[in-house]
């Protein structure tokens, strides 16, 4: 359990140095590129549910502590998404292919912009903000963006991944005569 | 219903009572202690990396801004001519000031209070806009309202929002940035400045009869708590007046690349 959760820091401590400190201070549209998803989704493939619900967790705590946004959207919209790309995964995208891993972050990364936008919308109307949504054409247009960003990150791990084990190499059975 | 998925649906149920208490527990600031530490161990971690990235970005800019330098440093050539003159000029008052206050005993304090803050991070979808992250909060002595300044003191934002030991930042360029403001023309004429779209600063309801030009500089005028007279906000790049208008605008650049900045110092009141 203690490696469960030493491991769990230093990947989280890894994943959020890299999305918070280095790929947000990025020039043009770089930084929006979704590393947490992205090793979400990863996570699940390759270990489990549980394995990527830690990951969810630890990383959306962090995001949290340092976000100025109210505490529990990061947590409540990584679990969210984490739940809907396991139910895609387990349902649809069953065969590890590079197309099932870029439809899945394609779908991972409008779920969590979208679930964001609303959990923000729900505590902005309890807390008496008013209802204040922005889905102008530069919301879709960076929607768009963040999308293509993702999927050409996720090839890259893909292409890696698949360099260094055989885990998502197709497997034909051979019937012997 | 199988065994399997009742196990799993046990565990999500178990992650989700798990987020739950967490975010009741933050609400009752029982967390506090626990954020403040992982706050303290991550912040070392995002500010060397940020500075990183910033180094990349500030390379990328360049790169992209060579086509603009040839026209720059023609710019600058002439600018440079008038501030030899401009400095030729005010050694002499420097040296007539110098000796006034000899005479009076009178001596400038400018020692701010200020502390010193590195950038930890920036960008979040938030009602703020684009704003960057601090590695100095309210233990610090910071709170929302106080101007920051980059190493040569020219104003760069605004506290936002404060955290025990991070805090928000708006660049003077956002438009949630405002600043009490007068231009260094003839009649020092006040006014607020605002970020616009993230790119420049303006100044609205100027009346029609001040004269302001491109070029002036924009100061903080000393009419907001806590923020002293004379520091550079920007210099004026266009004014927009319309004869039919009883207002005209400024459009004001900011002096220095604010996406270059890794250090940040907070005056204090």
């Amino acid at each position: 359990m203690l490696k469960k959760i030493a491991i769990n820091f230093f990947l989280v401590l890894g994943l959020l140095t890299a999305q918070f400190g280095l790929v947000s201070g990025l020039p043009g549209i770089l930084p929006g590129i979704n590393l947490i998803i992205a090793s979400l989704i990863f996570t699940l493939a390759l270990a489990d549910f549980p394995a990527a619900a830690y990951l969810a967790l630890g990383a959306g705590l962090i995001e949290d502590i340092y976000s100025f946004l109210p505490f529990g959207l990061h947590l409540g919209s990584l679990f969210l998404t984490l739940i809907a790309v396991n139910f895609l995964y387990k349902s649809f995208f069953t065969n590890r292919s590079l197309y099932s891993f870029a439809a899945l972050t394609a779908l991972a990364n409008l779920a969590y912009l979208f679930t964001q936008k609303i959990i923000e919308l729900i505590i902005n109307y309890f807390s008496g903000a008013g209802i204040k949504a922005d889905f102008s054409v530069n919301f879709w247009l960076e929607a768009a963006s963040i999308v293509i960003l993702n999927i050409i990150l996720t090839a890259v791990i893909f292409y890696i991944v698949n360099y260094l084990s055989h885990r998502f190499k197709p497997v034909f059975l051979v019937r012997r005569k | 219903m199988s065994y399997k998925t009742k196990i799993a649906k046990n565990k999500v149920i178990v992650f989700v009572a798990v987020i739950g208490l967490l975010i009741f527990l933050h609400f009752l600031k029982i967390t506090s202690p626990a954020e403040s530490v992982l706050t303290y161990i991550f912040n070392p971690f995002f500010s060397g990396f940020y500075s990183f990235s910033t180094s990349l970005r500030t390379q990328y800019n360049e790169q992209m801004d060579k086509r603009d330098l040839v026209r720059l440093m023609r710019q600058m050539e002439i600018e440079r001519n008038q501030l030899m003159v401009d400095n030729a000029k005010l050694k002499t008052l420097e040296d007539e000031n110098e000796s006034l206050r000899k005479y009076l005993s009178f001596f400038e304090n400018n020692k701010y209070q200020y502390v010193m803050a590195a950038i930890i991070g920036q960008g979040e979808l938030s009602d703020l806009g684009q704003g960057i992250t601090i590695n100095k909060g309210s233990v610090d002595g910071l709170s929302a309202g106080l101007a920051v300044m980059n190493s040569q003191g020219i104003i760069v934002g605004k506290v936002a929002e404060v955290k025990d030991r991070v805090s928000r930042l708006v660049l003077t360029t956002n438009g949630q940035c405002k600043f009490a403001a007068a231009i260094q023309n003839a009649n020092k004429t006040v006014g607020i400045t605002q970020g616009d779209l993230g790119l420049t600063i303006k100044m609205d309801y100027i009346p029609q009869t001040e004269s302001i030009k491109s070029g002036d500089i924009i100061v903080t005028s000393g009419l907001e708590k806590g923020i002293p007279r004379g520091l550079v906000i920007g210099r004026i790049s266009e004014v927009k007046q319309k004869s039919n208008e009883l207002w005209q605008t400024a459009v004001i650049e900011p002096v220095i690349n604010l996406n270059e900045l890794v250090i940040v110092s907070v005056l204090l009141p």
